[in-house]
């Protein structure tokens, strides 16, 4: 099969690895790119630089935590729990 | 008010239906498009008003009425209903259709019904249809899925009902008009309609049963219920604030589930609650603006969810396979699923260019004008979550990841159409949002594309990227385990037992005592009793007196009862029932002659 040796794009690290330098290097210009636009907000915390990186970040890093070691040692079961 | 030619839109879908059963091939085919086509064409040609006047026990009903909000709703099945069907067109099983147009039909004969008791009867017509549409699915697991799902939505439909006649008793007005949450009327027709929109404690219908239907039953499953349900809310609960803090809840708790859970359409279907949170909450809030945001994120949303479960059911059925610890690496052999899902994924996450973005900046800002500050973090909060269950997850454990040496042929060309078509939709609605602020209920001033909000909203969502491919690369981000997750259904998928042992053990033991009781003990001690009563008599006086009756009675035959028992049979308690009857009849008429 021509199929299993065809090489698709992921299947060179290169290439993951530019998209990951260019995820960190939007990352790093949308954080600052707030500094030079007029904001519009409705709460006081909206001001600081990168509220919404922050709290985007924080929430993420909660939310997949505290799912993994609190919720889900809590609710999994097997398969055929119901069975 | 009713013109000549008037043809409510349920009726092309329902009859189109029955005639689809009837037909084969290409002429099903096409008969399976035209259905939507014409009935949009027909639609947009109505003008605003109430059509089909009847009466109905006293009261002035309407089959069918024509406004702003209710057409919003119109426009968007028909649309996703174009794209469903073409979807779906290559099963050669006409079932499916017939259910789903019904179906579909409810949902459009519920969103246009002028009130409350039509739209009752189209809602029931859902309840069933879509009952039967997960019993399409030849598993166990969907056939009581099916009965839970059934079950759970009659009585959400008794309680509309109930609420529904209270109203009417109440106050005369029949009419589906704003009503808000004031009486135990409101109450329960409020909880009615909150049933159908998954409501916390009561969603676990939704992701029971969503994830058991056959790839095409999932689509139609996800359009109609729920945004059905929506509408009624924004109809008659519209600034009720308690639907503020419901929809928060909502939009928060699915997403823990859709971290950890391992079936994708399980996911999608957490993920759906998640998103008819933030209408519940801009229905809550209330303002024009508001109310604009809610409806028009129905509007998007049901594009973008129906695009998903199509990517989701493509996967399905090209593989046989839906849970992500058996899937990755499609990308290879599914390229255009793959793109198709990943614009589906990238507007539920409300990138910039994408339609969801609009609409879910709207909502964002109606709260905060409103200065709901907790409930607007919550949102910001559940933001980031649907990037990673419906923006990340979805299409990186399905298309990415690990390979999982799958390599299925790319979906057939009709589904394909038919996902494009809406990623299409998704995209245009996006960078043209004016098209969708004509159609909705109020004017809209709203620009969302401001270049601080779209830089808040990139910053929002590159970092929760970022944070994914960190937990990612360090090996945190929770391994996809071959599992299910308990939620509030444990209470009566496994609570069922604790039922069963209590009829068991103790009603059951009660009902056996009051069997022994009622048609045992006291039957044999008044037959006993009855027996001799003279001799029952003889008892109670002192020996010494009736000495001749006392010889006469030992002498002779006990009892003659028992020569009775012979002559009582069924028939003649059925005689003597019958003659009661009767006597009661004649009764009865004679005290109404007098």
């Amino acid at each position: 099969m021509k199929d299993t040796e065809k090489k698709y794009i992921f299947d060179n690290p290169r290439n993951i690895k530019i998209i990951l330098i260019i995820l960190y290097v939007l990352c790093a210009v949308i954080f600052f790119a707030d500094m030079f636009v007029h904001k519009h907000t409705y709460f006081f915390f909206e001001e600081k630089t990168g509220f919404y990186a922050v709290y985007g970040f924080i929430s993420y890093v909660g939310l997949v935590l505290f799912a993994k070691y609190v919720i889900r040692p809590l609710i999994m079961r097997k398969e055929n729990y119901y069975e | 008010m009713s013109s000549g030619l008037l043809i409510p839109p349920f009726m092309f879908f329902m009859l189109g239906g029955i005639i689809a059963g009837f037909l084969k091939g290409s002429l099903r085919n096409a008969l399976l498009i035209a259905i939507p086509v014409l009935s949009l064409i027909n639609l947009a040609m109505i003008p605003h008003g109430v059509y089909l006047e009847y009466e109905f026990l006293g009261h002035q009903l309407a089959l069918f009425r024509v406004d702003k909000l209710s057409l919003v709703f119109g426009y968007a099945f028909h649309i996703v209903s174009i794209a469903v069907l073409v979807y779906g067109m290559h099963v050669k099983s006409n079932k499916e259709f017939i259910i789903g147009l019904i179906y579909a039909g409810g949902g459009l004969g519920a969103v246009f019904a002028y009130d409350l008791i039509t739209l009752y009867v189209f809602w029931e017509i859902m309840t069933v249809a879509s009952t039967f549409i997960i019993w399409r699915k030849d598993s166990m697991e969907a056939v009581g899925a099916g009965f839970r799902y059934f079950i759970f939505h009659l009585v959400g439909g008794l309680a509309l009902l109930i609420g529904i006649i209270l109203y009417i008793t109440a106050t005369g007005n029949v009419a589906f008009e704003h009503m808000g949450w004031t009486n135990l009327a409101t109450g329960l027709i409020m909880i009615g309609f909150g049933v159908n929109a998954a409501w916390p404690f009561v969603h676990t219908w939704l992701v029971d049963s969503y994830p058991k239907a056959s790839f095409l039953g999932t689509v139609m499953l996800s359009v109609f219920t729920t945004k059905t349900a929506i509408y009624t809310l924004a109809r008659g609960f519209a600034g009720e604030e308690t639907l503020i803090v419901i929809g928060a809840v909502m939009t928060a708790f699915p997403i823990f589930y859709a971290v950890l859970e391992n079936d994708l359409r399980k996911v999608l279907s957490y993920s759906l609650i998640n998103q008819l949170g933030f209408m519940v909450v801009g229905i809550g809030v209330g303002s024009q603006m508001a109310i604009n945001a809610a409806v028009g994120q129905a509007f998007v949303h049901i594009m973008f969810k129906s695009l998903l479960f199509m990517g989701m059911g493509a996967v399905l059925h090209q593989t046989g396979k839906i849970k992500a610890t058996e899937l990755g690496g499609l990308y290879k052999y599914m390229p255009f699923t793959t793109v198709f899902t990943i614009v589906g994924s990238m507007t539920i996450s409300a990138f910039p260019l994408f339609s969801a973005f609009v609409t879910k900046s709207m909502i964002l800002s109606s709260v905060a004008t409103e200065g709901f500050m907790v409930v607007w973090l919550v949102l910001l909060f559940a933001s980031a979550g649907v990037l990673d269950h419906s923006g990340i997850k979805i299409p990186f454990f399905a298309f990415f990841g690990h390979d999982s040496g799958l390599k299925p042929k790319e979906a057939p060309l009709n589904m394909l159409i038919g996902m494009g078509f809406l990623a299409f939709l998704n995209i245009f609605l996006g960078i043209f949002p004016g098209y969708l602020f004509q159609i909705l209920p109020y004017e809209v001033t709203y620009n969302a594309y401001t270049a601080d909000h779209t830089i808040f909203q990139l910053q929002l969502l590159l970092f929760s990227i970022l944070a994914f491919t960190l937990l990612l690369r360090s090996g945190l981000y929770p391994a996809e385990i071959r599992s299910i997750n308990l939620d509030f259904d444990f209470f009566y998928r496994k609570g069922y037992k604790v039922f069963v042992w209590l009829v068991d053990n103790i009603l059951i033991r009660f009902m056996d005592f009051g069997k022994a009781l009622f048609f045992s003990y006291i039957p044999k001690t008044l037959k006993m009793l009855t027996r001799n009563p003279v001799g029952l008599l003889l008892l109670i006086v002192p020996d010494t007196r009736f000495k001749g009756l006392r010889e006469k009675m030992a002498k002779s035959e006990d009892g003659y009862v028992d020569g009775l028992v012979e002559y009582w049979s069924i028939g003649l308690s059925a005689f003597v029932i019958c003659f009661f009857l009767l006597f009661y009849l004649l009764f009865f008429l004679v005290n109404k002659l007098i």
